[in-house]
């Protein structure tokens, strides 16, 4: 069967044709979607989860901002809220991974050194945009976090610049908001949140918990704390948690039908070891 | 019937001083058509200080266009900018038929359009293969798309490319036709006192790039050197890969049975060929394999991975043909040094006389000449026409710029005007009507 077909098509015999002329083996060879969909839909809602969580965080964080800067929120009750958190997760994570002592003495070296260098050089983060005018900070934060959303990670498995990008950025974006602060001690503790909530939180809650009820804890906690605060972010917040906790993934998921792959003896082979 | 000579234009970004198949394909099919008597003129971006007209071979005349190289080899696709000396060049030789090639050249491209504007008739031809599930080549073949959906005929190199470009530009079947590249066989020619006597010798030639499956080749060799004790390598080209190849040698302390000659030019290779027993052709994507064709034409036994359009181009009793994998490559080399060894193999000579039936250029230029006439048959289109042909591809703002195109042709017309254009004369033409009267004679 491979000898015939090799035979009408080939280029060293003339067949007597016209050139142009084609046979009804033209595109026999053409496979259309012949790998199975990849899509998972439980994978999707986890991935839409994520981000989801991510934009709560970040909206906690502001919230945080504003209380900070209009005198609702003095930095010791930041401070306290965040030591409790921090401790509490961590003793979680120490139990779960099996933790050596060198390790303890490790992350107690780490941890001092962050404070104290934070604390020591938060004069410096708060001076440092201060002649910078406010619609241009807000604008630039804006921009920062938005790019920490679009560069995260998000459980894909590549290894990856743009995660440790995604992590400067919005640590960026929070240095450029201690400035609007009234005093050092609002900058330390703003900053400790940012590190707290950008980079240790998504990478301690993601191994404990599972990121739909997860996201779904934290979005209901932002609801109720904007329900105290503004009606119009409420609404916003939830309509956007919404369209991308339901509304993306199913369509992305129902679209797949549309997606059309062709396979044929053009592709390039892959190199397998 | 007296046949019509045309005035063609060969239009690429790869041409001589640059090597490879697209610019071998230009230089023997304008060659060939020179020698049946029509005007062909190849047109090219600058290479370097080469810049301007020069003449090659049989008065082939090539323009160097003093246009800068953008990326890839290629220019930047301004689409406007080199309108007017395009225009100007096309006027001065009087052209009848623009023939593009190869689908990565944005100048081929733009050449053609231009041709179209001017009502001149197009013909492209596509020498590669491309797949369709990144993003890369989902832009590719919409721009291709684009580019061909107003051209009058397009020419492949193989029927898997044909069927590939079918798909991928979506043009009508009817207006694609199959003409293969040749090889001149002439300059490929077997000599086996060349060969050593002792060992068997396997030869690469081609570039050392990943598309080439250079990967391939480093898992063969050692496990190839491994296995006999007289068989020894040597491998024609540079590339990105060389580094791989020198590295695998070193370790596996081959530097006696392997040798890496670097870049070969293209008059070199018989040499190289020559020396060899066995061609090992690891492609991973190829529309037509040129290499193996010389090789064979050299009547070296040929072991090749079978993609693309490579099962089509040789016979079967003169390819060994394998899977791409490493262990079907070394199969299949092995399976060749056995046939040597046991003398189950067929005499150089003999496979150079059917290569160079099978291929010819004469052959190949007759058959495009095919192609030329059933395009000078077509009627004009007009400015109309051609915009509902790009329409088709569903790219509306494109059309702006083709209208736009078509707005500078115009002011040319009124700024440049065609009569004080002068008219190039043609030296060949003088030496073809001598040749013919005194062949009458």
């Amino acid at each position: 069967m491979m000898n015939s077909q090799i035979n009408m098509k080939n280029l060293y015999e003339f067949h007597g044709q016209a050139d142009n002329c084609t046979d009804k083996s033209f595109h026999e060879n053409l496979k259309k979607n012949s790998k199975p969909a990849s899509v998972e839909t439980s994978k999707i809602f986890i991935f839409c989860a994520k981000i989801c969580f991510k934009l709560s965080l970040i909206m906690i964080f502001m919230i945080i901002f504003n209380s900070l800067s209009n005198g609702t929120l003095i930095p010791f009750s930041v401070f306290t809220i965040n030591s409790i958190i921090g401790f509490l997760c961590y003793s979680r994570y120490v139990i779960i991974s099996n933790h050596r002592v060198q390790n303890f003495s490790k992350d107690l070296h780490v941890f001092i050194i962050f404070l104290v260098f934070s604390y020591i050089l938060s004069p410096v983060f708060k001076n440092l945009t201060e002649t910078v005018s406010t619609d241009t900070v807000y604008a630039l934060t804006t921009f920062m976090f938005v790019i920490h959303l679009l560069l995260n990670k998000y459980g894909l498995s590549d290894v990856s610049l743009t995660q440790s990008l995604s992590i400067t950025s919005s640590l960026f974006g929070s240095i450029m908001l201690t400035s609007r602060l009234p005093s050092t001690l609002h900058a330390f503790c703003l900053l400790l949140t940012s590190v707290q909530s950008f980079v240790l939180l998504p990478k301690f809650l993601f191994k404990i918990a599972n990121p739909v009820s997860l996201c779904l804890f934290t979005v209901s906690l932002t609801a109720f704390i904007l329900y105290n605060t503004s009606y119009i972010l409420l609404h916003i917040f939830l309509l956007i948690s919404l369209f991308m906790q339901l509304i993306c993934p199913l369509f992305f998921v129902k679209w797949q039908v549309y997606k059309e792959n062709i396979y044929g003896p053009w592709d390039e082979a892959i190199i397998q070891f | 019937m007296i046949k019509k000579k045309y005035k063609i234009c060969m239009v690429s970004d790869f041409f001589y001083p640059n090597m490879g198949g697209v610019e071998e394909h230009i230089f023997n099919l304008a060659q060939c058509l020179l020698n049946r008597g029509h005007k062909v003129i190849v047109m090219t971006h600058s290479y370097g200080e080469r810049v301007g007209i020069r003449y090659m071979t049989n008065g082939l005349k090539v323009y160097y266009l003093p246009i800068k190289v953008f990326y890839n080899q290629c220019i930047l696709p301004t689409q406007i900018c080199s309108i007017p000396l395009i225009r100007y060049i096309f006027i001065r030789e009087e052209i009848d038929i623009i023939h593009g090639h190869s689908a990565f050249s944005a100048l081929a491209h733009e050449g053609m359009l231009i041709g179209r504007l001017m009502r001149l008739k197009t013909v492209f031809t596509d020498h590669s293969l491309f797949g369709f599930a990144d993003t890369s080549a989902i832009l590719t073949n919409k721009c291709l798309e684009l580019s061909l959906s107003d051209c009058h005929h397009c020419i492949c190199v193989s029927h898997i490319g044909k069927e590939n470009t079918v798909l991928r530009a979506k043009v009508h079947k009817e207006k694609v036709s199959v003409i293969p590249n040749a090889v001149d066989t002439a300059l490929f020619t077997p000599d086996i006192s060349k060969r050593s006597k002792d060992c068997i010798t396997i030869v690469i030639v081609s570039r050392l790039v990943y598309r080439k499956g250079m990967d391939f080749l480093a898992g063969v060799i050692p496990e190839i050197c491994k296995r006999h004790e007289n068989v020894q390598f040597l491998i024609g080209g540079d590339g990105p890969k060389r580094w791989l190849l020198e590295e695998i040698r070193e370790r596996n302390q081959l530097q006696h049975r392997v040798t890496l000659l670097g870049s070969v030019e293209h008059s070199k290779v018989k040499n190289v060929l020559n020396k060899g027993h066995i061609f090992l052709n690891t492609s991973l994507t190829e529309a037509y394999c040129m290499a193996i064709v010389e090789a064979a034409s050299c009547g070296l036994q040929v072991v090749s991975t079978k993609v693309g359009g490579i099962p089509e181009v040789l016979p079967p009793d003169l390819i060994y043909l394998v899977e791409p994998t490493v262990s079907a490559l070394i199969e299949g080399v092995e399976k060749a040094i056995s046939d040597y060894k046991a003398g189950n193999i067929i005499c150089p000579t003999e496979i150079h006389k059917r290569i160079s039936k099978y291929y010819n250029w004469h052959n190949i230029a007759k058959r495009t000449e095919i192609v030329y006439n059933r395009v000078d048959d077509e009627d004009i289109r007009s400015l109309g026409e051609q915009l509902m042909n790009y329409l088709q591809a569903g790219v509306l703002p494109y059309l702006l710029v083709v209208a736009w195109c078509y707005i500078v042709l115009q002011f040319l017309e009124y700024s440049v005007p065609r009569k004080f254009i002068d008219i190039a004369r043609d030296y060949n033409k003088r030496r073809n009507s001598k040749k013919s009267n005194s062949s009458q004679l």
